[in-house]
């Protein structure tokens, strides 16, 4: 039952370390000291956000597939439940996460 | 996995001399026979006496987290009703334009302490209220597990909460927004101590959260009953440990801020003046990472109530417990992601607007889940409509109105003319009243008879809450429309015939029919006091383990702790129901040692792995809290002197405290089938007070991450300024991060040397060693920074200030690996007895860490670009 | 003679108001908030109504009601509300070279203006006149705390925070007067820190801009000279400059057309000589907080004078 409190924090902590890479991506690109060049700054943003979308994805999978075999009795059920909710709803955030960066083209629009 | 009840009991702690021996200070058990043959009534009444509340005065000693809940609960109404007349001053004052009621400086007084009280002195503490008294009693547990330090905190906001209110007593109460935004809150435009009130007073009363978030973390993972599993738990203990958890990482911003702000208006540290690199965005990026999750913070309590008691009135289980754990957990997450959607009228770039206004919208997905789980739990089964059921549906309509508004308010065009006018007082009204005032009047519907034995009355409850709905609505609704017709916030007055007239004047009147709902509900609460009828067992049909006695649970809440096989204990379980409470059987039955106690068990499946040793009443948590309020409050008056009277007795205070002899090393039978023995308070990562002391790592490193996050910041959008600052002397960097190094070592020795066994005299010299590192460590960092005037620009004050958190941290180790070497050298420790020492590991560990850290900043601020 | 200034706003219903927009952004604002409030309206009710619907329900509800509640309706909701949400603010924040170019600095508590800051570097104060149908950047700034610039019928807000120059670009569509106010706290007199912006068409708002840049034009009637002594000998041009009569100041608001505007003390009360002289001897009183001292000092017939020829300042 362990593995799964895991399974349920884990996507969701991914999807914070993708916010904060994002929003540490975009203050580089941005702010006055300009360390990285926006087009530069969108390619890193799109790459982590394929790795980190990946990543939840096959957790999603492989929690539905752990919730199809699991017992609607078992006690550790509604974690199984909990582990595929929090990774559905955390690979909504993380593609969400990259919109601004996809559909704007530079710090001002 | 299988069913708990099936399981192997869990392995006891492999044996090692230190079991064998009695270890010293443990108190000597009374002999097995003395125990059987003793008469019931007789250990009835001694078990009493043990878990007895003191009376007269002397309750204010009282630890007892049912005392220390109902502090916090009626402090917190209190406040409520305070700035609730607050509130209806300012709907006098702009109930007709133009009007002279309130001149300009009253009015930003009033509105400033109507939103400082609101936030900070009735939503959290209130929240903390519910929390502290009902944990124990849900899960299946005698007290919280560190009841100390619940009083502690009760008090600590109480002193805090006065010295705030005491700013009106001269004529300082601040005015500059609960927000106190910069540069007005700096020295230059506000001069006086009003802000200084603020913010001194708010970060005494802060404390009081920070302690229960790390109470509510271990006694929720440690203390819950055989067999209560993560699964098995409460909705609402889900929700409250997430809360904790939001407190742990949300309130270190706002100290840190408020830190900054109290050394610029003390010292002229310049954090936010513009002229020395400081950026006055800085105070309103710490503010709003705190003041977003906050408001989380006081939703998420308030929904867990709402799931709590919604089942009970429909008299089936919540629809979709795994949806609803999932929702809470990532929304606790997501509420992190959206702080800048304050900001969005700053002048932020427009891919920070746009990262903001998606993560704003993102987070109506779990809040959504959550609804609708509450929807489908009213379809299973026709619902009773009481009093506590009226203020639910009150929750679904404003709040899900208010939710609504909020996405709309996330929409960046739309928050550009909406922002900073009344619409947004619309919204936070609706989702905050929606959100938590309203299932909290249902709660207290709800459990009131918990605390007095009495039913309040259905027909008055009606009265209050249609009064209260209606008045409500009629006064935040118009405020919609007010505020897209161009009225601004925070002004103390308006001119005629900008189409704002009637709106105001429709807002007062509501505002006072709401004031008239919550005026029944007091009338009620005092004559139900001696005229309500008594509640008979279980008044509601409630499952969950807090009703298991007949109103008023005894002190002791559970005589024997009963296994838990089911997370609707009292609906599933007939063995609690078809006998007397006091008869049913379970663990910690007996009281041989004559001490609170209660079952420790495995953080996620529930199994009991120890037995914790709880405190009796005490007075060193008072004595500290009145140190600290000496302290700070001196520090307001400029008698620092008197700062240091105050520090004194609360270090006095802090010691008498943990001075104690050790309970580790002895092993009992707990009463848990065939004589399940099992160790009392263990020494390792079972112990709660390793997941305390884990806890609080976690809030030191969120502090630690404010300051990281300052200095970033400044570096990054000041260039200018911080590439010509002064430069850290690098030598003294490396060496500091070689001496982190050493300090991690030791700590890690330490303890290894508990866990292993190892002599006592080996951990005490460890302990020594540790003391000179740290105090080296000290000297290290100061010459580092020693070249760089903390006067000179921003940046350098964030450096001066990361150093000066980094010297608190070891300042604290000092004093506690020396404690520990003292108490071993007067032969107060016995073996096994080792737990200050682990705990110590872990946060020299911790401690280690930041300082490395902080040591390459300097190294790499050191360096010339 | 100003004809083609109309009458201040102090007498008109609701020009400050973000539903009746006169401007490109607050017009792309207003029809966002129409389309949310009837999406949102209709997600409400529809809540609503499922609370009811669940309430007499007799079969127990299925899991796709939480995930088709709790997960689509905000996806699809979210994902159309981000496409409309940045386009509309693509449009309104996309700035334009050939647009005039306002500084507009917050004070505690009125507002500094100067109009084609790198050209004409005309200086004004508290009224704004702009252009119809131009886009127009104002460079907004702050000299002390925060403030922000909200005028709801012609544009959103932006905030004006010292040690940064925020922009904002603004398109008014409508000729005619229209109200803003400060909306971000900033002290004692926050609610009276307003301002009137009037706008013209383009042909006529360049005829008032050249001849505003020139030096003031105070009537030159005889009985108006000892005002403007007045104003001379009390010191007034420490802080107040005029065009022709006292320059370099600018530590209060431009003086030079002030009897044009329609209000007086940032857009609060109606510009005439009586509030006027009201003003000089009492600002402390009416606008708390202002740093302006008030002239109580002074006598009667100088009061009278100084404010009649002030009024004068076409």
């Amino acid at each position: 039952m362990t593995a799964l409190v895991v399974h349920v924090a884990r996507p969701i902590t991914l999807w914070a370390l993708h916010f904060i890479a994002i929003y540490a991506l975009i203050s580089a690109a941005c702010a006055p000291r300009a360390l990285l060049d926006v087009q530069v700054m969108r390619a890193v943003a799109g790459l982590v956000t394929l790795g980190a979308g990946l990543l939840v994805l096959i957790w999603l999978f492989a929690g539905s597939r752990r919730l199809r075999h699991c017992a609607a009795s078992a006690p550790e059920r509604p974690l199984a439940t909990a582990a595929v909710w929090s990774a559905t709803i955390s690979a909504l955030a993380i593609l969400l996460n990259l919109w601004p960066v996809a559909i704007l083209a530079g710090c001002s629009g | 996995m299988t069913d708990a009840r099936h399981d192997p009991p869990p392995a006891v702690p492999p044996r090692s001399d230190a079991y064998e021996t009695a270890p010293k200070g443990a108190r000597e058990t009374a002999p097995k026979g003395a125990r059987e043959t003793a008469p019931k009534g007789a250990r009835d009444k001694d078990f009493e006496q043990v878990w007895a509340t003191p009376d007269g005065a002397r309750a204010l000693s009282s630890v007892s987290h049912r005392v220390v809940g109902k502090r916090f609960l009626i402090t917190g109404f209190i406040f409520f009703l305070i700035a609730g007349i607050l509130a209806l001053l300012v709907r006098l004052q702009l109930m007709v334009p133009e009007n002279t009621f309130l001149d300009s400086e009253t009015y930003n007084q009033v509105f400033t302490m109507h939103g400082t009280i609101m936030m900070f002195l009735f939503a959290i503490p209130m929240l903390e209220g519910f929390a502290v008294y009902l944990i124990p009693l849900m899960i299946g547990a005698r007290d919280l597990v560190f009841p100390r330090l619940g009083a502690f905190g009760y008090y600590c906001y109480l002193f805090g909460g006065i010295i705030v209110l005491s700013s009106f007593v001269f004529d300082a109460a601040p005015a500059g927004g609960w927000f106190m935004y910069v540069p007005l809150s700096t020295s230059q435009y506000t001069q006086g101590l009003s802000a200084d009130f603020w913010l001194i007073g708010i970060t005494l009363a802060e404390i009081a959260s920070v302690t229960a978030a790390i109470e509510i973390i271990a006694s929720i993972l440690c203390s819950r009953a055989p067999g209560m599993s993560l699964t098995r738990m409460p909705i609402l203990m889900w929700y409250l440990l997430v809360t904790a958890f939001m407190i742990a990482i949300g309130f270190p911003p706002l100290i840190i801020g408020s830190i900054l702000l109290e050394a610029e208006r003390l010292l002229g540290l310049p954090f936010f003046d513009i002229t020395q690199g400081g950026d006055p965005l800085l105070w309103q990026h710490l503010f709003w990472l705190f003041g977003h999750p906050e408001v989380y913070i006081i939703f998420l309590p308030g929904a867990g109530m709402v799931a709590t008691m919604l089942p009970v009135f429909v008299g089936k289980p919540l629809f979709g417990y795994g949806f609803a754990v999932a929702a809470v957990v990532t929304m606790g997450f997501l509420s992190f992601g959206l702080w800048a959607h304050h900001m969005f009228a700053t002048g932020l770039p427009i891919l920070s607007l746009s990262l903001f206004s998606a993560a704003s919208t993102m987070v109506a997905v779990p809040t959504g889940v959550q609804i609708f789980c509450f929807i489908a739990t009213l379809s299973l089964a026709r619902p009773r409509l009481t009093v506590p059921m009226y203020f639910i549906l009150g929750f679904l309509f404003i709040f899900v109105l208010g939710g609504l508004t909020g996405v709309m308010l996330a929409a960046v065009p739309f928050n550009l003319q909406a922002h900073d006018s009344y619409f947004v007082v619309a919204h936070l009204h609706y989702v905050l009243i929606g959100g938590f005032v309203f299932p909290m009047f249902g709660a207290l519907y709800y459990w009131v008879p918990h605390f007095t034995g009495r039913m309040m009355s259905e027909r008055l409850g009606k009265w209050a809450f249609w009064l209260m709905f209606s008045g409500f609505n009629l006064a935040f609704f118009m405020m919609h429309l007010t505020g897209l017709r161009g009225m601004p916030r925070r002004i103390a007055t308006y001119p005629a015939d900008l189409g704002w007239d009637r709106l105001n004047m429709l807002s007062t009147f509501g505002a006072f029919v709401l004031a008239a709902g919550i005026a029944v509900f007091i009338v009620d609460f005092f004559r139900h006091r001696h005229a309500g009828p008594k509640a008979g067992h279980d008044p509601w049909g409630a499952a969950t383990l807090e009703w298991l006695h007949t109103p008023v649970t005894p002190d002791y809440n559970f005589r024997a702790i009963p296994e838990i096989r089911s997370r609707e204990p009292l609906w599933d379980q007939p063995e609690l129901t078809d006998r007397p409470a006091t008869e049913i059987a379970g663990a910690l039955r007996d009281n041989a040692d004559h001490r609170r106690e209660t079952i420790g068990c495995d953080p996620v499946t529930g199994a009991p792995v120890q037995i914790l040793r709880l405190p009796h009443p005490t007075w060193f948590p008072l004595i500290a809290a009145l140190g600290l309020a000496v302290l700070f409050g001196a520090t307001l008056a400029s008698l620092y002197w008197l700062s240091g009277v105050g520090a004194g007795i609360a270090l006095a205070g802090f010691t008498g405290w943990v001075w104690e002899p050790s309970d580790s090393g002895a092993v009992r039978d707990s009463g848990i089938r065939d004589g399940l023995e099992l160790p009392v308070n263990v020494v390792n990562r079972h112990s709660h007070l390793y997941v305390g002391n884990m806890a609080m790592i976690l809030i030191l490193f969120a502090l630690f991450a404010s300051l990281l996050f300052a200095g970033m910041y400044l570096w990054n959008t000041q260039p200018l300024s911080a590439d010509a600052t002064q430069r850290p002397a690098r030598i003294y960097a490396l060496l500091t991060l070689g001496l982190a190094v050493v300090v991690f070592t030791l700590s890690w020795m330490i303890s290894r040397s508990v866990l292993l066994g190892g002599p006592l005299m080996l951990t005490a010299m460890l302990n020594v060693l540790l003391a000179v590192i740290v105090a080296g460590v000290a000297l290290t960092l100061t010459l580092a920074l020693v070249p760089v005037d903390p006067w000179s620009s921003a940046f350098a004050a964030v450096g001066w200030t990361l150093a000066a958190y980094i010297g608190a941290l070891l300042a604290v180790m000092l004093y506690w690996t020396l404690f520990n070497a003292l108490r071993k050298l007067v032969g107060a420790v016995g073996p096994g007895q080792g737990l200050p020492d682990f705990l110590l590991g872990s946060f020299g560990k911790a401690a280690a860490v930041m300082t490395a850290i902080t040591a390459a900043a300097f190294l790499f601020a050191g360096t010339p670009q | 003679m100003e004809r083609d200034i109309p009458q201040s706003a102090l007498d008109i219903y609701g020009a400050q108001s973000a539903l009746e927009p006169a401007g490109f952004g607050a017009a792309i604002v207003f029809d966002l908030t129409f389309a949310m409030t009837v999406a949102f309206g209709t997600v409400f009710v529809g809540v609503m109504l499922l609370v009811w619907l669940a309430w007499r329900r007799d079969r127990p509800a299925r899991h796709w009601w939480v995930w088709s509640g709790g997960i689509v309706l905000p996806v699809v909701s979210i994902l159309v509300l981000m496409v409309a949400s940045t386009a509309a603010l693509v449009a309104m924040t996309r700035s334009d070279d050939t647009a005039l170019v306002v500084d507009v600095t917050g004070h505690q508590f009125w507002w500094d203006l100067v109009y084609d800051p790198d050209g004409l570097a005309v200086r004004d104060a508290n009224e704004m006149v702009l252009p119809a149908g131009r886009p127009v950047t104002l460079r907004l700034q702050s000299a002390d705390v925060i403030h922000s610039f909200w005028v709801p019928s012609l544009s959103g807000k932006m905030d004006m925070i010292p040690g940064r120059v925020n922009t904002l670009t603004l398109t008014a569509t409508e000729p005619g007067r229209y109200r803003g106010q400060c909306a971000e706290f900033c002290g004692l007199s926050h609610p009276r820190m307003a301002f009137e912006v009037v706008v013209l068409e383009p042909a006529a708002f360049d005829r008032w801009l050249i001849r505003t840049a020139g030096e003031a034009r105070d009537a030159a009637r005889p009985e108006l000279l000892r005002g403007r002594q007045v104003f001379i000998d009390y010191g007034c041009a420490a802080c107040h400059a005029v065009r022709g009569v006292a320059t370099g100041a600018r530590l209060g608001p431009d003086l030079t057309r002030v009897g044009a505007r329609g209000s007086l003390g940032a857009g609060m009360w109606r510009m005439n000589q009586g509030n006027l002289a009201g003003w000089i001897a009492d600002v402390g009183d009416m606008k708390p907080g202002a740093k302006m001292p008030s002239y109580n000092h002074l006598s009667g017939p100088d009061l009278r004078a100084v404010s009649a020829w002030l009024v004068s300042l076409k």
